[in-house]
């Protein structure tokens, strides 16, 4: 186990390597530089040549590249242009911890209500209750949680006043309602039907008769056995809405005005903000694929049979 | 139940239950901030540095820190980091003495040499501002910031005494007197940047010279104002400000948040709330003069449009009724000329007037009877709200009165900025553009957008060009004037780009909110001079 975990953790290495390439030459292709913001009138020639030289920006873009991976290796993510009091390492740790506590309140809530209800739509299978719970995860997932967030706001927030329209004080505070039911949804309802389905099939197996046949309480083996099992292939899709929801959604970030990283990422590619671009998608990436591994393990855990190191 | 999993569920259910079910027990929200305090929605500032900040960042920078005047919308000086000032009789030499009750939010008193320091770090190239180029008039100023000279002792900057600032022209410079009050062009405090370098603008950091004083910066959170006890001049009422940072669209935040009494005012209304809003708080929302107009603009280099006869017919063809009535709900005016009113030079009898037929029979003098023969064009904007419905309602315009096809290119904004930069070599049709006052003068307009060509439409009359270059060294109020309103006449009857409309900020404020203003120029507001009745 900790050989395959050690192979899959190296190969985070080139991967992060890959992302680093295409996203730098993605972002320095975009049209439109920094200073393009630098207000109304034309920037003087002088003034663009000394920010391209204080920021790096006048060497070649194969130079650039070096050197921006230089000190990314050594932990420096260079300065935040478009919020000259800043770098990239303080914006991550100013943002990221607002988006990993909204995205792992939004994935408890998911988890805590889609198990539940995707076992019942599972084994009430065929009735009404089944085809409601149905039904509900179809809205859930076709509903964007944009329009989740925005419609969460008017009647939440201006209508009922019962929370803030904007703003964020902290994830035990009304402010986090909202963003934390628009991002829970897609997840939510996801994993409802994943959750079903796989419970479907555990439902035909060989050792759900033997276990009643053998006279083991019904409670025991749905809780016990058949959800364990079925929680298997749930993982999967669960890892990727983790690392969904804990990078922070854009939408729903900016619509309720949660300053975390999801927000800052598409904000940061509005100004041509390179070093920010960069180190906000080095993180992701890192994140996904640390979540993957993660994901990989559970399976190990909740299934005995599955082993990595034969 | 296995007791992982228990556990596991036990676990989610004691996070939800503290997460989501203890917000539902709440308070009404107030409808006035209890403590007094004012509150609204701002952008997050790219910089709280006055002497950087020149995009939305001023909105808050301009509570902070103090100009050496301000000049109001009758031209009228409001002294505040100034005392007095006088102009040599050649109009090279500005003396500014200084307020001796100035001083810094740490108790520093602020001196000249702040103003020499301040002022010279806009023009220094290693600090990269697009404000210096307001202090191109300055001798020296240009060359000191194209890295020419490197001595700042050379650059028109002096501090006579601690309370003597002396700004020396290169040439004789009238609208100097409205460029000095801008909210860029404040004193920073040397000290405080000298120790902190570019971290000076944080929290705990930033000592300012206004009103206010920063009490918390958390960044793309909230920004909190306090009123600063050393200010040297009127102490503000409000005693506190809370900013609350919205990005993604302000203006559909603050609406929600007004609505909701988050806020004690909006700065902007989205288009698809204008009516809603106008009919729900019709004694809370006001709409606000700008100085500024909406234009697109020709490739006046380029065939066919260096031929005036086109541009005037593309002019007289679109409907500026029909175009604010649908853009902006009918609160913003029409416009018949490029420069807006209030402006120096400006008549409106130079407006051009014409019918659609006027206008197809321009066309067909220049060679195109029914747009025959008329080359298919591009209209390039940006995504920005506003602007590609303007280019595409004017499309449609051109295409029905004049039988001319364009095709619509929308850029992503920060794209388009870049595109409209490159114009400056390389050739286009039309970009839908504008230009909003920097400062009360003629200068601002005929100089800066039409001669220095800040928006890249290579407008060439030999006639306009002279006439410009003599205002702007002109210190005879009467003639400048006259010369200006020679070159307006020109501006207008030759079209170098089509007057759209006067845009107009729409606005709410609470009735326990009063005083609050708003400038034409730049839309500035200022919280010092607001109040707001105690609940």
């Amino acid at each position: 186990m900790l050989r395959y975990v050690a192979r899959r953790a190296m190969a985070i290495v080139p991967t992060l390597l890959l992302v680093y390439t295409v996203v730098f030459f993605i972002a320095h292709a975009t049209p439109g530089s920094p200073w393009d913001m630098l207000g109304e009138r034309p920037v003087p020639p002088q003034v663009q040549e000394n920010l391209n030289q204080k920021y790096n920006l006048d060497k070649s873009l194969p130079e650039q590249y070096l050197t921006y991976l230089g000190n990314a290796l050594r932990g420096d993510f260079g300065p935040s242009y478009r919020s000259r009091s800043q770098s990239v390492a303080q914006i991550i740790r100013e943002f990221l911890p607002v988006s990993l506590q909204l995205g792992a309140a939004a994935m408890v809530l998911a988890l805590l209500i889609a198990l539940p209800l995707g076992g019942l739509a599972a084994l009430r299978r065929g009735t009404w209750l089944d085809w409601t719970i149905v039904s509900l995860t179809t809205l859930g997932i076709s509903m964007p949680s944009y329009v989740v967030a925005s419609v969460g706001i008017v009647v939440l927030g201006v209508k009922l006043g019962w929370v803030p329209t904007i703003g964020w004080d902290g994830l035990f505070t009304p402010s986090s309602i909202v963003p934390i039911i628009g991002l829970s949804l897609a997840p939510l309802a996801a994993l409802t039907r994943y959750f079903r389905a796989s419970m479907i099939e555990e439902l035909h197996r060989d050792y759900v008769r033997t276990a009643r046949a053998k006279g083991l309480s019904e409670q025991s083996l749905v809780g016990g056995h058949m959800a364990r099992n079925a929680l298997v292939p749930v993982i999967t899709v669960a890892g990727v809405y983790f690392s969904y929801v804990m990078m922070g959604s854009f939408f729903v970030e900016t619509i309720a005005g949660v300053p975390g990283l999801g927000r800052y990422f598409v904000i940061s590619v509005a100004a041509r903000d390179y070093p920010v671009i960069i180190g906000t998608t080095l993180l992701y990436a890192a994140v996904v694929l640390v979540v993957n591994i993660l994901v990989d393990v559970a399976y190990a855990a909740l299934d005995p049979r599955i082993h990595y190191d034969a | 139940m296995s007791r992982w999993l228990r556990g596991f569920i036990t676990a989610c259910l004691m996070a939800v239950l503290i997460s989501g079910v203890t917000p539902v027990v709440l308070a009404a929200p107030p409808v006035q901030s209890d403590t007094g305090e004012f509150r609204m929605i701002v952008g997050e500032p790219s910089s709280l540095d006055p002497n950087i900040a020149v995009d939305y960042s001023i909105f808050v920078t301009s509570q902070l820190f103090d100009p050496l005047y301000r000049m109001e919308e009758d031209g009228s000086l409001t002294m505040l980091g100034a005392e007095s000032y006088e102009v040599s009789e050649d109009g090279l030499t500005w003396t500014f003495k200084l307020n001796p009750n100035a001083k810094w939010s740490d108790g520093e008193p602020i001196t000249a040499s702040d103003w020499v320091y301040s002022w010279l770090r806009t023009l220094d190239p290693a600090v990269g501002s697009g404000v210096g180029t307001f202090l191109a008039a300055i001798k020296n100023a240009p060359e000191y910031q194209a890295g020419e000279i490197t001595d700042p002792a050379e650059v028109g900057l002096r501090a006579v005494d601690d309370l003597t600032f002396e700004v020396t022209m290169a040439q004789p410079s009238p609208q100097f007197k409205a460029v000095a009050g801008l909210p860029y062009l404040t004193a920073s405090p040397q000290h405080v940047i000298e120790e902190k370098g570019e971290q000076w603008t944080e929290t705990g950091n930033l000592v300012s010279s206004g009103p206010y004083k920063l009490e918390a910066w958390d960044h793309d959170q909230q920004i909190v104002l306090a009123r600063n006890e050393n200010y040297g001049g009127e102490a503000p009422s409000i005693e506190r400000a809370v900013l609350t940072i919205a990005t993604g669209d302000p203006c559909v935040a603050q609406v929600q948040a007004y609505e909701a009494n988050e806020v004690d005012f909006a700065t902007c209304v989205p288009a698809q709330d204008i009516a809603r809003m106008r009919s729900q708080y019709p004694d809370e929302l006001t709409l606000e003069t700008l100085s500024a107009t909406i234009f697109p603009v020709f490739d006046n280099r380029q065939e066919p449009w260096n031929d005036a006869r086109v541009r005037k017919a593309f002019s007289l063809a679109i409907d500026r009724d029909a175009i604010v009535a649908v853009l902006t709900d009918n609160t913003s005016a029409p416009a018949y000329q490029l420069v807006p009113e209030g402006i120096i030079g400006r008549d409106p009898s130079h407006a051009l007037t014409g019918t659609v037929e006027d206008a197809q029979a321009l066309l067909a003098e220049a060679g195109y009877p029914n747009g025959e023969g008329f080359p298919e064009f591009t209209i390039t904007t940006s995504s920005a709200r506003g602007r590609k419905d303007l280019a595409e309602l004017i499309q449609q315009m051109w295409k029905e009165n004049l039988g001319v096809t364009g095709q619509v290119e929308v850029l992503e904004e920060n794209a388009y900025r870049s595109w409209v930069n490159a114009r400056k070599e390389e050739p286009f049709d039309i970009g839908i553009n504008g230009w909003y006052s920097d400062y009360i003068d003629p200068n601002n307009w005929y100089k800066e957008v039409f001669v220095d060509d800040y928006r890249n439409m290579h407008f060439t009359n030999e006639e306009f060009l002279d006439l410009v270059d003599q205002a702007a060294f002109e210190l005879d109020e009467a003639k400048r004037a006259d010369l200006f309103t020679q070159a307006d006449a020109i501006l207008e009857a030759e079209v170098p780009a089509i007057p759209a409309y006067y845009p107009t900020d729409i606005q709410l404020r609470k009735p326990w909110l009063q005083g609050l203003g708003h400038t034409p120029v730049l839309g500035l507001y200022y919280i010092a001079d607001a109040t707001v009745t105690q609940p």
